[in-house]
């Protein structure tokens, strides 16, 4: 290949690279919803476990961004790790700072801990294929950029805008409005920093070691590159040993005693061809230089048995994940009140069943980030441990807006599914149950109604009680399960007089009847 | 400077003050009005009518005041589902506001729904900056402050928006709709979107809280728009089908008669509505319709 053409790989690597990382950041942080939901959604096209749970379900055009990545793998080899994977970029910027700071300047080859890396890949293929996509969930990279982005980057945002907007607000400026900022969840906020430490502490003293070590991301596409048609390779007449290209490769994978390259671990930055002077590390089409080497076979003959591992595990995937649900000890008595019974989490609208939701969702907590009323929190063990970090409705920070369907529209994981508004507004995610014995209408015998003021359909109804007194009744046909009830009840949880029992698998609900409203006698005049 | 000020806007407040009687004895020797009902108009004309028969809006809002017109903008919903005061109201009071030479003319609401959404949805937020107002987020806590209310049995002390305190001038721009906890939804309830925690009034005896709040501070004019009334499944309402158009208007400094003239208005009486009857118990106005100057007005 001509020399210009390699010098101008790395700049366009960077830019693309930045680009990715920029839109993909911007996403999660847009409070303000400046980019459309479905936007976002497409922003994540090429995310590669996302895309994969997606095409699952739905084998169609937008949910085949992994596709591409495993075409380009097989041609050029890695390249998402570079270009498209948010973590990845971020980790470059990690090793920039550091080679700025003059911490960390030069890397060497170093040999690859193929046991922990493969076995960490096989480990998540066996959860997958018993319908258990935990290890998904924890170490994807682009859901563990996910939730830096949403768990520590979008409240420090939200606190620099509320004290902006503090400040313009003295001085008589109210364009930048204070927006409401939910309080973290502390295990999901444990496990993200813990991640986020163990990527940036890598990144900074051993270059891309989390991408051939720990991503099964980078473990899977490293086969698919063994078997890439071009591959980089050193020339050896060309190559003068001077070690140039190994002090760059952020890999570690450039072995000049030995004149190979452990192209399994290149994730494609390209840097080593822009080091070289003498144009002696470069693309070579594999094919044609007829080395096939004793590796590659191996390497091959192992990628098509992951490969077939994954795609026979696919038709199980979507089966059941039942029970194993956290149990409250229920019904214990505490001052005449009863203690509210939640046996599973509430999973969001679209997200058809806790069987769908928890085999797709790996957790990236985008729609955590655009939900506006953030009732969609990371859980903690409501799924039970498969579903760790898994986004739930908890309706003691806030309730599900009737109108809205944003997290529908964002998922790029297909977990949950794009509903429309009027679809939205026939979702039952789980019913409002009523517990009498907690209410303040039958505690103090004062009006209070405040649930049935915020519910949506008048699923949850004021019935005649006693001496002129209303007290609340539910219709199930017609609840959604929506949570305002139970936001707005003004009994304290865990004695929530009404509360949201969810569906484990979501069900149609009615649609509240709409009686004609029969014409007033237009009074003329004044009744007073 | 601020001296100066002081006394200039003093010379006019008592200029315009002293007009008011003169003009009314020019038109009608009578007593004035207590409470002036409109029917049969646009919302913003039949203020225009009603705020003529109490002296005009000079008797209310003076140059270089800070007005605070408060509608209820709870929920996202659209202007016809009448879940929200009407926004072409709120345009008229905004503007006159501004016509009067108010300083500053906020409008606000703690909303139910997500904020964004019902100041737009309802058309109030585009109704209040067309018309010269600024809408001011209600969602911040930062925003309100501890309040105490002499008197109070209840609600001894509350947190209320600093707008609420801060106003030379306060007018309330209900709507009337029926309420699933209350009843009704006119005056005072309506002032439960001025105050933080909300919860508390529903945990300690709703009627009696509404009633206490009235209290700490009255509107100085109560506009409740009756052009749209939601009828059943109040305050949100499921859909249309739950309104029906009185197109009726009432004004009055009274808030306790106001809300005593929308109820009737809606087909109940005054005493059945619990906070109205403690607040009238607690002099806070009157609800005794019978008693009151009203002025009637039929339009078209």
């Amino acid at each position: 290949m001509p020399m210009n053409f390699t010098r101008v790989l790395k700049p366009l690597r960077i830019t693309i690279s930045l680009f990715f990382i920029l839109v993909i950041t911007f996403a999660f942080i847009d409070f303000r919803e400046l980019l459309p939901a479905s936007g976002k959604q497409h922003i994540m096209f090429f995310q590669f476990i996302p895309s994969f749970l997606k095409f699952l379900h739905a084998p169609v055009f937008i949910a085949s961004g992994f596709i591409v990545v495993l075409i380009l793998s097989l041609l050029v080899g890695r390249l998402y790790c570079s270009l498209l994977c948010p973590l990845g970029t971020m980790q470059d910027i990690v090793i920039w700072i550091m080679k700025k700071l003059r911490i960390q300047k030069i890397f060497r080859f170093r040999k690859p801990y193929n046991v922990v890396r493969y076995g960490i890949l096989i480990v998540a293929i066996v959860l997958f294929i018993m319908h258990n996509i935990v290890l998904f969930i924890l170490l994807d990279p682009y859901s563990i950029y996910g939730r830096i982005s949403s768990n520590l980057l979008f409240p420090v945002v939200l606190h620099l805008n509320n004290w902006l907007s503090a400040m313009l607000q003295d001085a008589g400026i109210y364009s930048v409005y204070p927006v409401s900022v939910a309080r973290p969840v502390f295990f999901s906020l444990l496990v993200t920093s813990a991640m986020a430490v163990v990527v940036i502490w890598m990144a900074m003293f051993h270059g891309r070691l989390f991408c051939n070590t720990i991503c099964p991301v980078g473990s899977l596409l490293s086969r698919f590159s063994l078997a890439s048609l071009f591959q980089i390779r050193i020339e050896e007449k060309k190559c003068t040993r001077c070690l140039k290209c190994v002090t760059v490769c952020k890999a570690n994978c450039i072995d000049v005693i030995n004149e190979t390259v452990d192209f399994s671990r290149c994730i494609g930055c390209f840097n080593c061809m822009d080091e070289c002077a003498y144009d002696a590390i470069n693309y070579r089409n594999v094919i044609r230089l007829r080395q096939i080497s004793k590796q590659k076979e191996e390497g091959r003959r192992n990628f098509m048995i992951a490969f077939t591992a994954l795609f026979a595990g696919a038709p199980f995937a979507t089966k059941a994940i039942a029970g194993q649900y956290k149990k409250h000890k229920s019904g214990t008595a505490y001052d005449g009140m009863v203690l509210n019974d939640k046996p599973h989490a509430v999973s969001p609208p679209g997200s058809v069943s806790h069987e769908h939701f928890n085999v797709h969702c790996t957790g990236c907590h985008l729609c955590v980030s655009v939900c506006p009323t953030h009732v969609l929190q990371p859980s903690t063990y409501e799924y039970g441990w498969q579903g760790i970090l898994q986004p739930r409705l908890d309706n003691t920070v806030n309730y599900c807006s009737y109108d809205c369907t944003l997290c529908s529209e964002v998922c790029p994981a297909g977990a949950i599914q794009k509903l429309t508004v009027e679809q939205k507004h026939i979702t039952q995610i789980g019913i409002a149950r009523f517990e009498k014995k907690n209410c303040v209408v039958y505690t103090d015998e004062t009006s209070c109604g405040a649930c049935s003021e915020h519910c949506p359909t008048k699923a949850v109804n004021m019935v005649p009680y006693k001496n002129d007194l209303m007290i609340p009744e539910v219709t199930p046909e017609i609840c959604i399960g929506c949570g305002a009830c139970e936001y707005a009840c003004p009994v304290d949880p865990p004695f929530k007089a009404i509360y949201i029992r969810a569906n484990t698998v979501h069900q149609l609900a009615q649609k509240p009847e709409i009686e004609k409203m029969e014409p007033s006698g237009s009074k003329s005049d004044f009744p007073f | 400077m601020k001296r100066r000020q002081f006394i200039s806007t003093g010379i006019k407040a008592g200029i315009v003050a002293g007009m008011v009687p003169v003009v009314s004895a020019g038109h009608q020797q009578q007593k004035p009005f207590d409470l002036v009902a409109v029917k049969g108009g646009e919302p913003g004309a039949m203020f225009d009518m009603a705020i003529r028969s109490l002296g005009g809006l000079s008797a209310f809002v003076m140059k270089g005041q800070t007005v605070l017109v408060k509608p209820n903008i709870g929920w996202d919903a659209p202007p016809e589902r009448a879940a929200n005061t009407n926004a072409g109201l709120v345009k008229k009071i905004v503007a006159l506001c501004v016509q009067q030479g108010a300083k500053k003319v906020i409008v606000f609401d703690k909303t139910c729904n997500d904020w964004n959404k019902c100041y737009k949805n309802s058309g109030i937020q585009q109704a209040v900056t067309s018309a010269g107002g600024i809408m001011l987020p209600g969602n911040s806590e930062q925003n309100y402050k501890p309040v105490t209310i002499p008197g109070a049995v209840k609600l001894k002390g509350v947190k209320v928006h600093e707008a609420y305190i801060s106003a030379d001038v306060i007018i309330n721009v209900p709507v009337l709709k029926h309420h699933s906890g209350t009843t009704l939804t006119i005056g005072m309830k309506n002032l439960m979107g001025v105050v933080w925690d909300r919860w508390f009034w529903h945990e300690h005896d709703l009627h009696r809280c509404i009633a206490e709040f009235v209290l700490y501070r009255k509107p100085t004019l109560n506009v409740v728009d009756a052009h749209r009334v939601i009828m059943r499944n109040g305050p949100r309402g499921v859909s249309v089908e739950d309104v029906t158009e009185m197109n009726s208007l009432i004004v009055s400094r009274d808030i306790v008669a106001a809300d005593a003239a929308a109820t009737k208005l809606f087909g109940k009486e005054p005493d059945e509505i619990g906070h109205i009857k403690i607040a009238h118990n607690l002099k806070l106005g009157s609800m005794l319709l019978d008693k009151l100057n009203i002025d009637r007005i039929k339009m078209g």
